[in-house]
């Protein structure tokens, strides 16, 4: 056989490699379609040639890519490879491992499926549309959040993309049909008036406040669960037929997913009655009618269940017609045996929707289909759930109080970003268990029937095994990864590699870090200091002339004659009228609508003296090894006073932002200052000075004190939160202002440690995208020796090299102005 | 042309309707009651609401039925015709603007050959004739044209002239009413309290569900159950605003949607042109509409 050939050909072709590369292409062929082996062989030996390190990583990754793209996208992702491989090895290990931005967005554009994190804020905006509540929507395996609707983290069930997004579509519209059709707006005490009235009560129900009333009213049955699968099932049927009756447009493909969710209900076979009878409720609520083979003594309560579930099939049904049905179903359903018996007699039965045919069931109807059949009390047998229907999402019991209004967005913010921490995977069916804590349940999960879990293999023909080989899945956190968000105020930024031409991946973290707070004196002193710089600044300030300025007209005096009122003049003067002389206009500030964001250097080299002739005769000049200014500095910043006139980088930024916040006063532009300096890349920290959205205020001038040179500069990732910072203004003018000694170096800022390349690099980058973002940036320095860097990281943008802040005053309004007009 | 002389260019920016029959109007609360007291009161009256929800067809629709049948003034010449024993009340609009003067509202001098003849502005008409005069975006105008109207709207009634030295007291039927759509002006640009205390203010809205698929119905002609899709468009794409979009979709965009469907227009395309294009920029909010679009029509 050509098997066997095939077995003894890559056997063979296996030796040829290293050992440790040919166990790991073993392990990784036991995970990929057979039809690949070849080519993965060829495509790993061609890797070999040129890097094994690349191999290893190739290996590693390419079972998902095969999940994801199939063989021939793994063909075309590879070569892309391959070809980056050849100019530089980092960057081809890199590609090879899913970090980089090319490597990502090809893997991508090559598979068919949809990844929930690419739709998400489509489908939230979506969502908010047909609800008008925000509506976070989160990966199905994190069910925490109690207003959310939870969708697959990634969706390949189609052969295409449109196909993919439309089953994303369908089944957010589903689930927030449950906000839009009021499963929330469940109240115990209607459901409960009716269990009185039915008879099925006495007494009142506990006033527990610290669950929902859907649970508390779900924990008032002797077998809670039954009654939550009843109510789901009902429930969920009644959204499905109001959607479809409301969103004509999306009715075919609703119905046609639903039809596929029914060609996917498991057999009957090895059901208890029970079981059956639950299950053929889930299809009648998928379809409203069908013909089923099913154990013969089920067919008169199965009729009767048929028709009290017509009731929710109604455009006016309503969340208490789900509950009533509910009751009644659960009166009849808990009464059918839940023990696994062997089944005589089975017998297809045909059930109809009556819609037209109005049918008000009865405790009665229930007893006598009771009677007959001599079912009697309850079985103690565990109870199984049916399989979940797939589209529809996770029906969370809990948010029945209070359906909460838009969070701030820092808080859905944060939201979105835990998503990608790792959390427990747990079946929907564990889950809810947790939530209803209705005891040991856990057998339920057993049930082979029960796999029908949640996620994106859930349902897919063919087994999917590689999903455990997803590079993600590594926690050995080595150099190369991917970092996380660790805490509320922590960010993460891509970085560009400039060798790779490409973007690593979440590469840096940014913290917002308070800032103490010192003494507003320096701030004071300061003014003082330079009582007539600050005059000037704000004179020139004051004058700014920004193109687009309104011309008032009709004044008493002005830049000119306003033509119209002259002839109105002359004419009521003609008249004989002593009209009013308002003959002029001028231009009148306009309302400005600038926020401004600064961007101050507090790394250690902005110790630095300012003049080289003072620096030489006062302290060691420290080449560029931050590390050991930073233990110079604590010595200097620790009591020993410097001569006033020896004035340090750092100082200079400190007192330009003094006089920078008197003149932003005087024109009212907004504006944030943020300090940074980083510790590798994953200890970005941006110090908030003042913060866009605060007032000015003396706290503002005492955190200005507490300015001092900290460690490294990484620029790019202070760049990319500042612009993220400046997006979320609704200014129109939006600026960046990047006073730093022009020399971004940081710990591992560049591929081999401190690769000055590198850094200015992805400085550049920072302020392209910036650009892009709207956001106009200038960079300055005082350093003359930034000027060299500067140049290239600014490239055609603005950069400005002070010798000293007395020329401060020249050229900040210049430059402020031109900017921000 | 109304004002066009020698030696100016100035046009006045009056807009005047001829309202020969009774203007389609659904009352969505009390403001026909609310409108008819202030009217026989004189109680000047602010019209608050966002673009397209109807302000401007309810003056019209009030102008007809406190005065039908209605004569409109087109010009001073035929103001005199508002005769035939009927009490009918003109609706003179002012669309206001920040370059608008005091002079275009109440009135200027012109040359003619040697000499200068004065002429009425749309204010000074109105004031005369007992018209409804409607400033339309009150907001944009200057500060000092506003001033203009508050001895016209306070017990007073009168209109100085300034030019001329002369004051003009109202006719009885006159009343000023003015707009002002809260949405999208700045703070900066709030009306003056003095200005806004002489006002009672009738808040404007989409219309609910209900009325606004009968509005919807009248006005294209679609068929009730598109009408009703149209207005469920309104409300879902209404839902963004604050979060993403400045205004919501008016119902005036959802008739025009409805306008171009009976001319043959597929709905979905309808929607598309005439609302998810309209109201939104941002290409991820416009695709998030097409969506709700597309799950609504078929
Ligand atoms: N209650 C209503 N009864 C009848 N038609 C209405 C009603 N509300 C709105 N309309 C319709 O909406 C359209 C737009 O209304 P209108 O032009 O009066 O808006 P507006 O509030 O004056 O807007 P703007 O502030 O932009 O001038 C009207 O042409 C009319 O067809
Ligand atoms: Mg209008």
């Amino acid at each position: 056989m050509t098997d066997d050939r095939d077995t003894i050909s890559i056997e063979q072709t296996l030796e040829n490699f290293p050992p440790t590369i040919a166990d790991e292409l073993r392990a990784v062929m036991r995970l990929v379609p057979r039809s690949v082996h070849i080519r993965l062989l060829d495509l790993a030996e061609e890797a070999l040639g040129l890097s094994s390190p690349a191999v290893s990583e190739f290996l590693r990754t390419c079972p998902f890519v095969i999940e994801r793209a199939g063989p021939a996208g793994l063909e075309s992702w590879c070569q892309e490879g391959l070809e980056l491989l050849r100019k530089s090895e980092g960057s081809g290990i890199e590609y090879f491992r899913l970090g980089t931005f090319r490597s990502a967005h090809l893997l991508e554009k090559l598979s068919p499926g949809v990844e929930l994190s690419s739709i998400k804020k489509l489908i939230e905006t979506y969502c908010l549309a047909l609800i008008g509540g925000k509506t976070p929507v989160l990966p199905a395996e994190l069910p925490i959040d109690r207003h959310a609707i939870f969708l697959p983290e990634f969706v390949d069930r189609y052969p295409s993309k449109p196909e993919n997004f439309t089953w994303y579509k369908v089944m957010a519209t589903h689930q927030i049909g449950h906000f839009e059709f009021g499963s929330y707006e469940f109240r115990i005490d209607k459901a409960t008036t009716l269990c009185h009235n039915l008879g099925l009560l006495h007494g009142p129900v506990d006033g527990d406040d610290t669950t929902t009333d859907l649970l508390r009213f779900l924990n008032l049955f002797d077998n809670s669960k039954l009654a939550t699968d009843i109510f789901t099932i009902v429930e969920d049927s009644r959204i499905d037929f109001l959607t479809k009756q409301r969103y004509r447009g999306i009715g075919q493909d609703y119905s046609r997913i639903q039809a596929e969710a029914l060609s996917l209900r498991p057999p009957i076979t090895s059901h208890s009655l029970r079981e059956a009878f639950l299950e053929i409720m889930v299809r009648l609520s998928l379809q409203g009618s069908g013909k089923w083979l099913v154990p013969a003594i089920l067919h008169a309560p199965l009729r009767l269940a048929s028709r009290i579930m017509d009731r929710v099939i109604s455009p006016e049904a309503s969340i208490e017609d789900s509950t009533e049905a509910m009751i009644h179903l659960y009166q009849l359903a808990s009464r059918i045996p839940a023990s696994r018996s062997r089944i005589d007699r089975w017998e297809a039965i045909e059930l109809n929707s009556n819609g037209d045919e109005p049918f008000t069931s009865t405790l009665s109807d229930i007893d006598e289909v009771l009677r007959e059949l001599q079912w009697d009390a309850t079985d103690g047998s565990p109870h199984f759930s049916p399989a979940k229907v797939e589209y529809r999402g996770i029906f969370r019991l809990e948010p029945a109080h209070e359906i909460r209004e838009a969070e701030s967005t820092g808080v859905e913010e944060e939201e979105t970003k835990y998503a990608s921490s790792p959390w427990p995977a747990s079946t929907e069916t564990v889950e809810m268990n947790d939530v209803l804590d209705i005891g040991e349940l856990a057998a339920a999960t057993d049930d082979p029937e029960e796999t029908h879990v949640f996620g994106m293999n859930a349902l897919s023909e063919q087994d999917t095994p590689f999903s455990e080989a997803q590079p993600e899945q590594e926690d050995d956190s080595n150099e190369g990864e991917s970092l996380t968000v660790d805490s509320p105020l922590s960010y993460l930024y891509d970085e560009w590699d400039f060798r790779a031409s490409d973007y690593r991946l979440r590469w840096c973290r940014v913290r917002e870090m308070p800032l103490a707070e010192g003494t507003p004196d320096f701030f004071e002193a300061t003014l003082d200091e330079y009582a007539r710089l600050v005059a000037e600044i704000r004179g020139r300030f004051e004058q700014l002339n920004p193109r687009a300025r309104r011309k008032v007209k009709r004044l008493h005096d002005g830049e000119d004659f306003d033509l119209d009122a002259l002839v109105d003049f002359v004419i009521g003067k003609k008249a004989g009228h002593g009209s009013d002389a308002k003959i002029y206009w001028r231009r009148n500030k306009i309302e400005r609508d600038v926020s401004v964001a600064f961007l101050l250097d507090m790394s250690s080299s902005t110790v630095e003296y300012i003049n080289r002739l003072q620096r030489d005769s006062i302290g060691p000049v420290f080449a560029s090894d931050y590390r050991t200014y930073f233990e110079w500095l604590q010595s200097d910043h620790q009591g020993k006073l410097r001569p006033k006139e020896f004035k340090r980088i750092i100082d200079l930024e400190k007192e330009s932002i003094v006089l920078l916040i008197r003149a932003l006063e005087t024109i009212g532009d907004s504006y944030g200052i943020y300090g940074f300096s980083s510790h590798g890349r994953e200890n970005v920290e941006l110090y908030m000075i003042k913060d866009l959205e605060e007032d000015f205020s003396d706290r503002v001038k005492s955190r200005i004190d507490s300015i001092i040179p900290q460690r490294g500069t990484r620029m790019g990732p202070a760049i990319r939160h500042a612009t993220w910072k400046l997006e979320q203004q609704e200014s129109k003018g939006k600026f960046l202002f990047l006073i730093s000694d022009g020399r971004p170096e940081d710990h591992s800022y560049g591929r081999e440690g401190l690769e000055k390349e590198y850094a200015i690099h992805d400085t550049r980058m920072a302020l392209l995208e910036a650009r892009q973002k709207g956001v106009t940036s200038l960079c300055l320095t005082f350093d003359q020796e930034g000027h060299d860097y500067l140049g290239t990281i600014c490239g055609d943008m603005q950069y400005e090299v002070l010798a000293d802040i007395e020329s401060l005053p020249a050229c900040l309004p210049t430059l402020y102005g031109w900017l921000t007009t | 042309m109304s004002a066009q002389g020698q030696g100016t260019y100035r046009e006045h920016v009056v807009e005047e309707y001829i309202i020969t029959e009774e203007p389609f109007y659904l009352p969505v609360k009390d403001e026909v009651k609310l409108f008819e007291a202030a009217y026989s009161q004189k109680i000047p009256v602010l019209l608050k609401g966002p673009t397209g929800c109807g302000k401007t067809r309810f003056l019209e629709y009030m102008a007809y039925r406190l005065g039908k049948p209605l004569a409109v003034v087109k010009s001073r010449s035929r103001k005199a015709a508002s005769s035939d024993g009927q009490r009918a009340i003109p609706l003179i609009t002012v669309a206001c603007h920040e370059d608008l003067t005091a002079s275009d509202l109440v009135g200027r001098y012109l040359l003619e050959g040697e000499s200068t003849k004065w002429i009425d502005g749309p204010l000074s008409r109105a004031v005369k004739a007992g018209a409804i005069c409607y400033l339309d975006e009150i907001v944009e105008a200057r500060k000092d044209t506003t001033v203009l109207v508050h001895p016209l709207t306070d017990h007073r009634r009168i209109l100085p002239v300034e030019k001329k030295g002369e004051v003009i007291e109202a006719n009885d039927g006159f009343l000023l009413v003015v707009s002002y759509n809260p949405g999208y002006q700045s703070t900066l640009k709030d009306l003056k309290q003095s200005t806004r205390q002489r006002f009672i203010a009738i808040e404007f809205d989409y219309p609910p569900l209900d009325l606004e698929t009968e509005i919807i119905k009248h006005e294209s002609g679609v068929v009730e159950t598109l009408a009703h899709d149209l207005a469920r468009l309104g409300e879902k794409a209404r839902n963004l605003k604050e979060y993403h979009l400045q205004e919501g979709a008016s119902t005036r965009l959802l008739i025009y949607a409805g306008k171009l469907i009976v001319q043959g227009v597929a709905p979905r395309r309808a929607c598309q042109v005439a609302v998810v294009w309209a109201i939104s920029d941002e290409a991820e909010v416009q695709q998030s509409i097409e969506e709700v679009v597309s799950s609504i029509f078929e």
